[in-house]
Parts: structure tokens; C-alpha cells; sequence
């Protein structure tokens, strides 16, 4: 059996794991009142759009990495299109880190600060991605094969509770589209957003396979629905919509008497809190793969060091939840430029890069 | 360093002891990090309340009893109760004057007084929905009798066990299909939904056993309307499908056990006026006979007083627009949001409902004959 391509696919879905079922069903709660599949639907019809331009146009350039093939259309066009997506991917690891602690605090670490839990999150993802890529994809492999069974597991007893009349009206007679311009629902796209960005720097020694990636992209559709739909099928749209984190609160209402444990959102959040670890990991290694470009000289640990430091330190000082979720705001125009624009100019790039070979072996 | 290692190009050697120390450092460092916890309180510093009662002073101020089964062997429960205007002011005040701290984790059981159950609890179960330590599956129910009164009978019957109100309302201990069983989470739910309010089960001591059972209060957006006996409960948790192992006398004839239900449903819309058809299949098995009737007997007297104590509750909620049955539910598809916001109001009290029931006989026990 050809094993290559695992790798990059588990990475891919075990980043996105971590970010699915914390933000986005709040976001999309309050973008959507009802019919939230066709917002799921096309966000998720765009995200694979966008991973497959973005795989063929790598692979097209024969594994070239995204800033070499930027870097072949011209230095300057290169640091223009670059310096978005380092913001975008800096201004990401703040939102995840200063959002994730509060959530640990809101459900099981109440009397710890936030810096704390700031510094250890951070500090795992400084360890991960000084360690390289080649191990963090195989954190990846283990972290997949250790948690999948609790995560499946909670996800199937968390429909104890579901009242599937929640489900109607399957469609609205006036459905418009007017949600897509929602600011609540762009930022909801923060989920299909930067989980893959980081596939066009990957090291020559992991292997992309466009069908592999695929199928993990299929195998992420069940999640987003269902971390939508878990809490609109336990509480309906009125009272899912008050909670800040929806899933939480689905899986806090399940009962299990025979399970040794009282609740098993514990379960679930540290399995997942670990998946979120390896994408803050990922996202801090894209940064100081990109800044090492910038500046070749000075060498990759103090790099990550002053990196580390500096995201540490913004997120510290965001004052609130409020002002977290303004700055989501702020960022939608730089989300939708590496959502959308970043995967079709690396698409565009390489069928250039494709056509020109092809010219050259014939004059050849 | 002598010179012939310094010729060597490949010359590690010198750092590893050096990168082991640095590491064997870091670690020595990192120990007492091991603890894990950060202002971490003993399991004996802390006090773990399975029941809390909540009621009205005469200044309308909140009166908070905990009951925390004690740790020691001594006494098995201790009460302790305080007076202030926010619940968590008062649980912070029990906390200060405790030598242990209060720890609302495992709680279980909230008891809300009548009176206040009347007047209102929505500030309340908001107030559990925003903690952060409070199980959103704790069960509710109401009072009948001042919690003063309740508690203290309580402390007296609890000799032998803490835990006596908590396992009377376990699934797996004490619990019957004719207590309601409602969750702070499903109050929260009913106090928002436009078309789904619930039923709490109203408790007081009893006589002879510690907690007697005297039905179910219909609460309709957090507040007390009205009430329902416990046989109308067990019929309304037959509609929830959560009605297994319910018991049902059928008068003068026979007493059948309930082994499943099954209910379908057709809902339509005509002239702005709802209809529902539903239908409930049960499977009995029949548990004594006074007599000799036959199975059809039993079966058309069991659908008869089925279908007449639905229709009762159905025409009490009806009258206080209270739909605890969520049959609003079964209109999702016909009405859009703006109109299910109007359900309770505008559409509820002109439902016409007819619930046919139909039971299965599905065993008579040991016996060939009735």
C-alpha cells in the first residue's frame, strides 16, 4: 500500500479538528437563523475549491514551495502577496491562543489565570515548531490515532439529546444570500481559511497526494455539519445562538450513568485542545519558515524566539472578549485574500509554470 | 582539549555533556511544574453540595440551603443556608463562613421554593447557565412545602444516606416514569424556544418514605402557571417517549406496564389554524387483573383513559398557553420563524389536537388466562 501522502493528509484534517468545534458554531449561529447547511454548503464548496487549485498549481511547479514560486514572478510581487498572509497567520495564532484559553477557563480551569494557560499553549507550539515539520507531521499521525476513538466517541453520545423536529424548516421560502456579505458569517470562514496554507511550504520529504488531501477534506464535511448541528438539534436555533461555545454546552448536557465520569466534555475538549495545539504549532512553523525567507540571517531559533515572544505578548494584551471578537472582524478582508486570492494567484502561477515547460520541451 | 581532538572535524563529543547538563537542568527546573494545578484545593478543603434549595425571604431577598454530605462519620449532612440578594453572592458568603470552600461542580438537585417558582426563575437559570461550574444536566424541582421545613425533615430522615434525593431522581435508582425529569439546560431551552416549555416535578417530605412525589408544575418561560398531577405526568412522559416501565392502573380491570411507546404525528395548517393528528402505539404487558376481562376490554378501557387524561392536560396547557408537550414542533415546517414566534399566543390555544392511542397487549406475564 502507498503510504506517502498520509502524512501532509492527516496533518490537514487534525489542524482543521482542532479549530472546527470551538468558534465556528457560534459564528454561524449568529450569521444564520436558519437553513445553516447552504452556509456550511457553500463555505465548504469554496474551502475544497480552494485546496485543490492550490494543491494542482504546487503541483504543477513539480513541489516547489509557495515563496519560491511567488519569488519567480518578481522579488517585489513576492513581498507584497507574502506580507498579508504572515499578518493574517500571526493576527490567527493570537485569536486561537487568546480564544482557547478563555474557553479552558470558562469550563474547567476556573481559579488559572490566562497568562498561564497563554504561556503553555504557546509554549507547546514553540516547542512543536522548533522541532521542524517532519515531526510535528508525525505528532500529527500519533495525535490522530490516540484521539480519534474518544472524539468519535463523544460525538456519537452527544445525539442523546437531539430533537430532530429542530431540524425543519429544512429551507426557508425567502432564502436569500444577503448572510454572505455578514460580517458574523465571514468570520465564521475563519475555520476553512488557514488550515492548508501551510501545505505549499511543506519540506520535499512529506509527500502531497492531491487524492488523499481530498479525501480528508470530504472526511472534515461531517464535522462542520455536525458542529453545527449538534447544538441546533439539542437547543434550536433561539437558545443555541445565547452560548458562546455551542458544542460545549451540547456535550455538557449529555447523561451517562453507567460511564465512570460525570462529564464528558473533558473528553473532548482536551482531545481536541491537543489537535488545536498541533495548529497553533503549524501556524507559528509557517511564520518563521516565511520571516526566514525574509531575513536569511539571522538563525531559525532566535527567530522563533522573538516570534513566540511577540505573539505572546500581543495576545496578552488583548483586553477582552469583545475586542477578540472585533479584531476577527478587522481581519475578514486579509481571511478572504489567503482564503481565496493565495490558492488562485499559486494556481494561476503554476499553469504558467506548466505551460512554459511544456513550450520548452518542444522548442527543445 | 588536546590536540589531536581538536584535529578531529568531527569533533561533538566535547558538547554532549554539556547539552545533557543543560537538559538535566531544564528538567530539575520543570519539576515543580509537576503538580499540574494551579491554586490547586485539596478534595478535604473543599465541600462538594449535591442539593441546593432556593427560596424568597420576606424581602424578597434569595435564601440559598446547601446540603453537603459530610466527609466525616459523625453526622451524613449537613445544611447550611444564608440570605442575600445574588446567588453567587450568597454561595461566596456560606464559602467564607465554611472552613472549606464551596464547590458547586457536583452539584445535583435544585430545589426552588413555590413561591418563587411562581414568581419567576429566569434570572436564576440564567445565572446556572453562565457558571462555569455548574453541571448544565443538574435536575430542578419545585418545593411545596417552605424549604426551611423540608430540609430539616430532610437532615432528620438522612441518617444512613446523603444521597437519598439525589437517588430518588437517578435514572438508574429511584427514578419513575411518573417524575418528570427536567435539566437546567431544558428549562434554559423552554425559557427562549418559541415553542417548547417543560415540566418540573413539585416534591415535598413525605410520611412514611423521605420524599413524596405530588406531580408536576408547568412552567411556561421560567415561571410556574400552573400544575399536573402524576398521572398526567406519566402520560406526558409517555409523549417524550420516556415512558418505559410506567405503570398504569386501568380502573377495575387490570394494571398494565408500559414496555414502549411509539408516536406519529401529522400536522397541517388550514385558514391559519393548526392541526394535529397524533398517534400513540403502546406495548403493555399486563401485570394483574381484577376479574376476568378480556384483552379487548383492557385494551379499550386503557385507550380510553389514555386518550382522556392527554386530552385533559392538553386542554390545562392549552388554557395557559404553556405547550409542554412541544407539539409547536411538529409546525416548523409550515410556519416561518416570525410566525413561530407567535406560537404560544397565536396559534397554540385554536390547535386542534386528537391523539388517537392504540395499545398492543404484548405479553400477560406467566399466566396463559386472564
Amino acid at each position: 500500500m502507498d503510504k506517502s501522502g498520509y502524512q501532509a493528509a492527516i496533518l490537514y484534517v487534525v489542524c482543521h479538528m482542532g479549530l472546527i468545534f470551538f468558534l465556528y458554531p457560534s459564528d454561524l449561529f449568529t450569521a444564520m437563523d436558519m437553513g445553516h447547511w447552504i452556509g456550511i454548503g457553500i463555505s465548504y464548496a469554496l474551502h475544497a475549491a480552494a485546496l485543490f487549485l492550490y494543491l494542482k498549481g504546487l503541483a504543477w511547479t513539480s513541489r516547489k514551495n509557495v515563496i519560491d514560486m511567488f519569488r519567480s514572478a518578481g522579488a517585489l510581487f513576492a513581498w507584497l502577496l507574502l506580507v498579508p498572509v504572515f499578518v493574517y497567520f500571526g493576527i490567527a495564532i493570537i485569536i486561537t491562543l487568546r480564544a482557547y484559553s478563555e474557553m479552558l477557563t470558562l469550563v474547567f480551569l476556573s481559579s488559572t489565570p490566562l497568562w498561564a494557560i497563554q504561556l503553555l499553549l504557546i509554549g507547546i507550539a514553540f516547542l512543536m515548531a522548533w522541532q521542524g515539520m517532519a515531526s510535528m507531521a508525525r505528532t500529527g499521525v500519533l495525535l490522530a490515532i490516540l484521539f480519534t476513538f474518544p472524539i468519535l466517541f463523544v460525538l456519537c453520545l452527544s445525539f442523546q439529546n437531539v430533537d430532530w423536529y429542530y431540524l425543519l424548516p429544512i429551507i426557508d421560502h425567502e432564502q436569500t444570500f444577503r448572510f454572505l456579505i455578514k460580517p458574523d458569517f465571514l468570520v465564521s470562514l475563519f475555520v476553512y481559511a488557514g488550515g492548508f496554507f501551510f501545505l505549499g511550504l511543506l519540506p520535499a520529504s512529506i509527500h502531497i497526494s492531491i487524492k488523499k488531501m481530498m479525501l480528508g477534506c470530504l472526511l472534515l464535511l461531517p464535522m462542520f455539519l455536525l458542529s453545527v448541528y449538534l447544538p441546533l438539534l439539542t437547543f434550536g436555533q433561539a437558545t443555541a445562538e445565547m452560548y458562546e461555545f455551542p458544542m460545549l454546552m451540547t456535550i455538557d448536557t449529555v447523561n451517562i450513568t453507567w460511564l465512570l465520569f460525570d462529564r464528558i466534555t473533558i473528553f473532548f475538549l482536551l482531545s481536541l485542545m491537543a489537535f488545536a495545539l498541533l495548529y497553533l504549532g503549524v501556524t507559528l512553523w509557517v511564520l518563521l519558515t516565511l520571516t526566514k525567507r525574509a531575513v536569511p540571517v539571522i538563525p531559525n531559533i532566535y527567530l522563533l524566539i522573538v516570534l513566540t515572544a511577540g505573539l505572546f505578548a500581543i495576545s496578552m494584551a488583548i483586553p477582552n472578549w469583545d475586542f477578540l471578537k472585533k479584531l476577527q472582524g478587522w481581519i475578514i478582508p486579509l481571511r478572504m485574500y489567503v482564503f481565496l486570492v493565495v490558492p488562485l494567484i499559486t494556481f494561476i502561477i503554476g499553469w504558467r509554470h506548466k505551460h512554459k515547460t511544456s513550450r520548452a520541451t518542444e522548442v527543445t | 582539549m588536546n590536540k589531536s581532538e581538536m584535529n578531529n572535524p568531527h569533533m561533538d563529543s566535547p558538547a554532549k555533556p554539556c547539552k545533557a547538563i543543560k537538559l538535566i537542568l531544564l528538567l530539575v527546573a520543570a519539576v515543580p511544574l509537576l503538580a499540574g494545578c494551579w491554586d490547586n484545593k485539596d478534595i478535604n478543603h473543599r465541600s462538594l453540595p449535591v442539593i441546593m434549595g432556593i427560596s424568597l425571604t420576606e424581602e424578597n431577598q434569595y435564601k440559598v440551603y446547601l446540603d453537603i454530605p459530610a466527609t466525616n462519620e459523625t453526622s451524613s449532612v449537613s445544611i447550611v443556608s444564608e440570605t442575600g440578594d445574588t446567588i453567587n453572592e450568597i454561595i461566596d458568603d456560606i464559602s467564607m463562613n465554611m472552613e472549606t470552600q464551596v464547590d458547586l461542580l457536583h452539584l445535583k438537585i435544585v430545589i426552588a421554593d413555590k413561591r418563587i417558582a411562581r414568581r419567576g426563575m429566569e434570572d436564576i437559570i440564567s445565572a446556572f447557565n453562565r457558571s462555569r461550574d455548574i453541571s448544565a444536566k443538574t435536575l430542578f424541582a419545585i418545593s411545596d412545602q417552605p424549604l426551611d421545613q423540608f430540609f430539616s425533615e430532610m437532615q432528620a430522615k438522612s441518617e444512613q444516606s446523603g444521597s437519598i434525593i439525589y437517588d430518588y431522581f437517578e435514572k438508574n435508582a429511584g427514578w419513575n416514569p411518573q417524575l418528570a425529569d427536567t435539566r437546567v439546560w431544558q428549562l434554559f431551552r423552554s425559557i427562549h424556544s418559541y415553542t417548547h416549555d417543560v415540566i418540573v416535578p413539585i416534591i415535598r417530605s413525605g410520611v412514611s418514605t423521605s420524599i413524596e412525589c405530588t406531580g408536576s408544575a408547568i412552567i411556561k418561560n421560567g415561571r410556574m402557571t400552573g400544575q399536573i398531577g402524576t398521572d398526567e405526568t406519566l402520560v406526558a412522559n409517555a409523549f417524550y417517549g420516556k415512558s418505559a416501565f410506567g405503570k398504569i392502573e386501568v380502573m377495575d380491570s387490570a394494571t398494565v406496564q408500559i414496555t414502549s411507546n411509539r408516536l406519529t404525528h401529522q400536522s397541517w395548517l388550514k385558514d391559519g389554524k393548526p392541526y394535529l393528528r397524533s398517534h400513540l402505539r403502546l406495548k403493555v404487558t399486563i401485570l394483574d387483573s381484577r376479574g376476568h376481562p378480556t384483552e379487548a376490554q383492557i385494551n379499550e378501557k386503557l385507550e380510553e383513559l389514555l386518550t382522556l387524561r392527554l386530552n385533559k392536560l392538553f386542554r390545562k396547557t392549552q388554557k395557559e398557553q404553556a405547550d409542554i408537550l412541544a407539539l409547536g414542533q411538529y409546525f416548523r415546517k409550515h410556519l416561518t420563524r416570525e410566525q413561530l414566534q407567535e406560537w404560544r399566543s397565536g396559534y397554540y390555544p385554536n390547535l386542534d389536537f386528537k391523539l388517537s392511542v392504540t395499545t398492543v397487549i404484548e405479553n400477560r406475564g406467566n399466566l396463559k388466562n386472564l
